[in-house]
């Protein structure tokens, strides 16, 4: 116990200075009352930051170069797209690091959208509706059903996930049925998959699931 | 299977999640510093046993897509030495664990909680029946009848609900920008905690010198002290106290959720004469104006009117999040500072062996929180701010009364 002479109180703790005046104490330092919190060093920084001078200068070269030679064609336009697209997921993982199932969901969601993007930029071939969306989706369908059960994940986590499971079974039966595919197999192969597992997950775990959607969306 | 159970967030902590952020981190701290070093172990098996008799508690938080809710769990907390800084942020988008934290260092036991879950009168009898469990775990004693004087069902009562009467609520009276606390803030949103402990008989004595109640007699302090601390040009604006009132005591309820309001009291160093009898003779009538249950019924009413608004209620959560987080950080620029009392402590067993009660809590710029635990009257300031000047202020006027005071704190700006 010390004791500060300009505020003429009693200091508990391990202070040499009164907490209030900044004067030295008196008396003999007692035992810390807190614990010592060392400050958080970022400690993946550096990587992100030679990343970001990597791809920034790598995506400005690239705009250069393609400018003094104009007769190649625009290149440099998908080597942007390409960076703004590592950027983006790099940043939903890690983002969503703590939760593998929200993850797969927005991988797969922005991932789609980034891909008929660049089959819009080549010139419209349909491949990212024909083959990324069902392939993609087949995969997280499964995945998600998986990891639910290796992990044993219980229903109020997984719920909403389940939820957008049904709208990934959704998308691809729409673009089938507006004629937007060429291709049909992988659509087809990606119905059946996601139909069948969202049957089952009715069947087993149904009345969990209205619960979950009644609580998601109270009002 | 069971079961589980959910539950819509109250009147009160609807605000709390958008209003969390930085330094502010709706999360209060209470803690009991033991006689003797505390046992980790045994203070699991307190907390396993407690833990079951507030089952409200067992609950995470998540996102619908109108609003927040309380999900039950079957996540068990977990014991562990004090491994961040006072009032850290306990509630993670992306990491869904319990709401509240128990945590010990040396001596003390912690209960860190999120304000979503409860307010510092719920949290105080969490608190006490943990403590009791504990004591007469680590000493061997039968332990005394330790029941709590409600059920699981009236323990989780939404009682802003229960008393909320749309037919009756008067219009909010605006009220000026305040004065706000300025100056170098504490690194990482960290805060400053410097607790003062005076004997309860010699603040009781003076604060009925002045003939004020202890909550104004600190609060005129505080105000004092704040004044002491403005320029000239800054006094044009009023400082601006907030009180949290438990309404328990105005409505019966038994629920250890959020149950409180808050009264206003402010003071203008511009017309008034500042010294401190004034002060307590002006904020105590502005208090007990406050405290008047018709107005402490409308006030709640006005608050529940905003929740159960149908426009309100079907705004997607992310908007209504930006719109709360907008109408709490203008709220706030009314406000100079926060001064909470929990009031008087009590357990049924083992007063030997606990030091004192303290409390304290997350705030954006100063907040001061008071209880008391027989004779030890605990005074704890939290705050943004480097400089210590107003609570040295606050603490020399009570030594100045001849009240003994002693000081602790988390010397944050050594770390």
């Amino acid at each position: 116990m010390s004791q500060c002479n300009q505020c003429n109180v009693t200091v508990r703790g391990d202070n040499k200075v009164c907490p209030l005046c900044q004067n030295p104490l008196i008396g003999d330092v007692g035992e810390a009352l807190y614990p010592k919190i060392p400050t958080v060093y970022r400690q993946y920084q550096l990587i992100f930051k030679i990343l970001t001078a990597l791809t920034l200068s790598g995506g400005i070269i690239c705009v250069g170069i393609n400018l003094m030679l104009p007769q190649s064609g625009y290149w440099s336009v998908f080597v942007v797209f390409g960076i703004i697209c590592f950027w983006i997921s790099i940043i939903a993982v890690i983002k969503r690091r703590g939760n593998l199932l929200k993850s797969i969901t927005f991988q797969v969601v922005s991932l789609s959208l980034m891909f008929i993007a660049l089959d819009f930029l080549i010139g419209w071939t349909g491949w990212s509706l024909n083959f990324f969306i069902p392939i993609s989706c087949t995969v997280a369908i499964l995945s998600l059903t998986i990891i639910v059960k290796v992990k044993k994940i219980p229903t109020e986590d997984y719920g909403v996930y389940l939820i957008a499971n049904l709208l990934f079974c959704i998308v691809p039966i729409v673009f089938y049925f507006t004629g937007l595919i060429s291709v049909v197999l992988p659509t087809l192969f990606c119905m059946a998959v996601s139909v069948v597992t969202c049957v089952v997950q009715i069947v087993f775990e149904g009345k969990n699931l209205w619960r979950e959607i009644v609580k998601r969306f109270h009002v | 299977m069971r079961t589980k159970q959910w539950i819509r967030l109250d009147n009160a902590a609807k605000i709390f999640p958008a209003a969390a952020y930085g330094s502010d981190t709706q999360v209060f701290r209470l803690s009991c510093e033991l006689t003797e070093p505390v046992n980790a172990h045994i203070l699991q098996q307190a907390l396993n046993e407690t833990a079951a008799m507030f089952p409200v508690y067992q609950c995470v938080m998540r996102r619908g897509l109108f609003w927040y809710y309380l999900d039950s769990t079957d996540l068990k907390p977990v014991v562990r030495e004090e491994y961040k800084p006072p009032c850290s942020a306990i509630y993670c988008k992306s990491n869904k664990g319990l709401l509240y934290e128990v945590t010990y260092f040396k001596n003390r036991v912690n209960l860190e909680m999120f304000h979503v879950i409860a307010d510092g009168k719920g949290a105080a009898v969490f608190l006490t029946a943990l403590i009791t469990k504990y004591l007469t775990l680590a000493h061997g004693v039968s332990a005394p009848s330790l029941f709590i004087n409600a059920s699981h069902t009236q323990m989780s009562n939404d009682s802003f609900a229960t008393y909320y009467d749309d037919k009756n609520h008067s219009k909010a009276v605006p009220r000026p920008n305040s004065y706000k606390i300025k100056g170098a803030k504490v690194a990482e949103n960290r805060l400053k905690l410097i607790t003062g402990h005076v004997p309860v008989d010699q603040v009781l004595r003076i604060a009925k010198g002045y003939g004020a109640t202890i909550t104004v007699f600190l609060c005129a302090c505080l105000i004092k002290a704040i004044g002491s601390n403005m320029s000239v040009r800054a006094k044009r604006k009023p400082v601006v106290i907030a009180i949290p009132v438990n309404l328990r005591s105005f409505f019966p309820s038994l629920t250890a959720r959020n149950f409180f309001g808050l009264v206003h009291v402010e003071y203008d160093f511009s017309t008034e004469s500042g010294t401190l009898e004034d002060i307590i003779q002006k904020i105590g009538k502005q208090l007990k104006e406050g405290l008047e249950p018709e107005r402490l019924y409308s006030d709640l009413n006005r608050f529940s009117a905003l929740e159960h608004n149908v426009f309100a209620r079907i705004v997607p959560l992310p908007v209504k999040n930006i719109v709360m987080r907008t109408a709490y950080l203008l709220s706030r620029r009314k406000v100079t500072a926060a001064l909470s009392n929990i009031g008087i402590i009590n357990v049924s067993f083992g007063t030997d062996y606990i030091r004192s009660f303290d409390v304290c809590s997350a705030t954006d710029s100063m907040q001061v929180c008071v209880c008391s635990f027989e004779n030890c009257l605990s005074i704890s300031f939290t705050s943004r701010f480097i400089s210590a000047d107003i609570q040295q202020y606050f603490f020399r006027m009570l030594v100045q009364m001849g009240i003994a005071v002693e000081i602790s704190s988390n010397n944050v700006e050594n770390e």
